[in-house]
């Protein structure tokens, strides 16, 4: 496996952000790595789930499903871009 | 076509706060307290919208429990007695329905089709069509257990609700038979807003049909999906007001492929 690199992490963040953007479109925000999905984002589990079935055109199917199966692990907005970063990386 | 500017939209029971200072924590109320203030927010909300006489041309949309909001803001059904609907709604399933152990749950990544199919045997229904992938369902805790490995269902792609009783589902029959008694002695008058009902869906014109919605809803899935479709036919609104308390139905409008002016009232 190789380590992401920025511009994957780059790419993955901005891909989150307009997801983002769709679920909360009243709630304006720059995604940051450190932001809390919970305290900073106020994204409960279903949202997290919105968010990432949003990518599912931009991603192969077996990523989205391994980040949602550990989804109830990740806790912030760095460990959601890393999830999608190692699940594509095991991918190929 | 009878188009309306604005919908107003009541969601049901499901929020964790009403918003303010402070906030009222509904999950530390009793149920009939916590849909009390649910419905009380959400009129005051509908009231101070409607405020405005640039802002009267409006049909209104309830969920579930928003559903009664919805008559009182379309002028069906006074405040006071919905709050005894609300009442009775929430306390005759203790009264009347045996004791069970009940989940009910908001699914998503689940087509509620499928987990239709997927409860044929269980004692579980799906009670709300929200979405594509997105359905509400309710059962003895037992078979909820047991659907969940035939829809993959994950620790994050479905949140449990705080509901006790089987609402929805034909289980609620004595229940809609007593709120039926009770709505007969009410004054229930023409809604004077356009009004739409998940139950169907359908359009609310008359006292009886008003009447009638509250009691069948009862027994009767949230056809959400469905029913955006025909208020989108039938209203053409330009835009869609949330109610509160946590404008919790966003999702599905998008989920649905509406394209439109959705926020909060």
């Amino acid at each position: 496996m190789t380590p992401p690199t920025t511009s994957d992490t780059d790419d993955i963040l901005a891909k989150l952000q307009r997801a983002y953007d769709q679920v909360k479109p009243d709630e304006p925000h720059t995604l940051a790595v450190g932001d809390r999905l919970v305290d900073d984002l106020e994204l409960d589990s279903l949202d997290l789930i919105d968010v990432v079935s949003i990518l599912e055109d931009e991603f192969d199917p077996d990523v989205v499903d391994q980040v949602i199966d550990s989804a109830a692990e990740i806790e912030t907005v760095g460990q959601l871009v890393d999830r999608f970063a190692t699940a594509s990386a095991d991918a190929g | 076509m009878d188009p309306v500017d604005t919908v107003l939209v009541f969601e049901g029971q499901g929020a964790k706060e009403v918003p303010g200072d402070p906030p009222v924590d509904l999950f530390a109320l009793a149920p009939v307290d916590a849909q009390t203030a649910i419905v009380r927010h959400q009129l005051a909300r509908a009231r101070s919208w409607l405020s405005d006489p640039d802002r009267s041309d409006v049909g209104v949309l309830g969920q579930s429990l928003g559903e009664l909001t919805a008559l009182v803001v379309a002028g069906a059904v006074d405040e006071d007695d919905a709050l005894t609907l609300v009442r009775l709604r929430a306390e005759l399933p203790a009264a009347l329905l045996e004791p069970r152990d009940w989940t009910m749950a908001s699914l998503t990544r689940v087509a509620p089709a499928d987990a239709e199919a997927a409860a044929e045997d269980l004692a579980l229904w799906v009670i709300g069509w929200n979405g594509p992938a997105d359905c509400i369902v309710v059962g003895e805790t037992e078979a909820f257990e047991a659907l969940k490995p035939r829809v993959r269902l994950r620790p994050s792609t479905y949140r449990t609700l705080p509901v006790v009783h089987p609402y929805h589902t034909p289980l609620m029959q004595p229940v809609a038979d007593e709120m039926a008694e009770t709505l007969a002695g009410m004054d229930v008058r023409d809604p004077t807003l356009p009004v739409l009902s998940p139950t169907g869906p359908r359009a609310v014109t008359t006292a009886d049909e008003a009447r009638a919605v509250v009691v069948e809803a009862l027994v009767s899935p949230v056809s959400w999906t469905a029913t955006l479709a025909f208020a989108v036919a039938r209203w053409a609104p330009t835009r869609w007001r949330e109610c509160g308390p946590s404008a919790s139905l966003y999702r599905f409008a998008w989920k649905n492929g509406l394209d439109t002016d959705w926020g909060e009232a």
